[in-house]
């Protein structure tokens, strides 16, 4: 068997959902660390905006497999932006203005939006 | 007993951050041992895929060389276990998600965050590699091979390209 068989089927079976949560994992550490950079904060300054110890929020970028929603929540409230969108019903760039489920009709949450394609779906 | 080898680059895992290398084994004696004429790394492949009681672990140790590092941080030294002469992955438990053991080893020597060898592994089952019966010989062999390898730079056997990214080398025997 050659080489490239027996790698390129060893990497095609990667479960999606690896690859989907090492990605989407990343790119949340890039996108606090792009909104840190837009503030000129430090990690420093962004565990003092927070109320953490620096050590905390060192832990969670480079071990973010430690993020939970929660803490994602606490970093989106602290940095004033998103971090993790979802489509069709995330505020433009407001956490805070989340519309209240209670309002949303089913038809909203059910629909997906025209631009939206889910992880795996060929354009 | 001396073992011949030859390098072989990855061409499938090789990415624009990462080149991943292995070694072919070329035994100076009648062997079995290389039949098929594979990599150390595709053994290791071979002996582990589809293997459901360590397919976390297995998935984790591809997710890291070709996610992780081939495609978003290079081969940073913090993801590499030292061990004697050669490394190991996974990555240290700090970098790592889930509660189960991580007990899988491969073995393999960073060179710099853009080039790494890939050698075979196991399960470890035992605190110390030496002590290991799955993993002792390939431990050794990774020894043996990363000394090989780190005295072939020193020989200028294996070069460093112009841009420190990747090396260079004529088709030569490594020998351990």
């Amino acid at each position: 068997m050659s080489n490239k068989s027996i790698i390129s089927g060893a990497l095609a079976s990667i479960r999606p959902e690896t690859r989907i949560f090492t990605r989407k994992l990343a790119y949340i550490v890039m996108r606090v660390e792009q909104l840190m950079a837009a503030k000129g904060w430090t990690q420093k300054d962004l565990a003092q905006a927070m109320g953490k110890q620096e050590s905390e929020i060192s832990k969670w970028l480079n071990t973010p497999h430690n993020l939970t929603l929660k803490s994602i929540a606490k970093l989106e409230a602290a940095l004033g932006e998103e971090i993790v969108v979802i489509p069709g019903i995330s505020p433009q760039g407001q956490p805070t203005a989340y519309p209240d489920l209670m309002t949303l009709n089913n038809a909203q949450l059910n629909e997906a939006p025209q631009e939206y394609q889910s992880p795996g779906s060929k354009s | 007993m001396t073992t011949f080898a030859q390098i072989k680059r990855l061409e499938d895992l090789t990415t624009a951050k990462v080149n991943y290398y292995s070694i072919q084994l070329l035994s100076d004696q009648e062997s079995d041992e290389n039949e098929e004429n594979i990599t150390l790394f595709e053994r290791f492949i071979q002996k582990h895929q589809g293997k459901t009681e360590i397919q976390d672990n297995y998935e984790e140790i591809l997710d890291w060389l070709e996610i992780r590092m081939g495609e978003l941080f290079g081969a940073k030294a913090k993801y590499f276990r030292f061990e004697n002469e050669s490394h190991a992955l996974p990555p240290p438990i700090q970098f790592l998600e889930g509660e189960g053991d991580h007990t899988l080893r491969l073995y393999c020597l960073r060179l710099s965050d853009s080039v790494v060898f890939l050698f075979d592994g196991g399960v470890k089952t035992t605190r110390y590699a030496q002590e290991c019966p799955n993993v002792k010989d390939a431990f050794y062999q990774a020894g043996k091979i990363s000394k090989a390898l780190t005295q072939a730079l020193k020989d200028g056997d294996i070069l460093w390209d112009e841009s420190g990214g990747n090396i260079v080398y004529d088709d030569f025997d490594l020998f351990f």
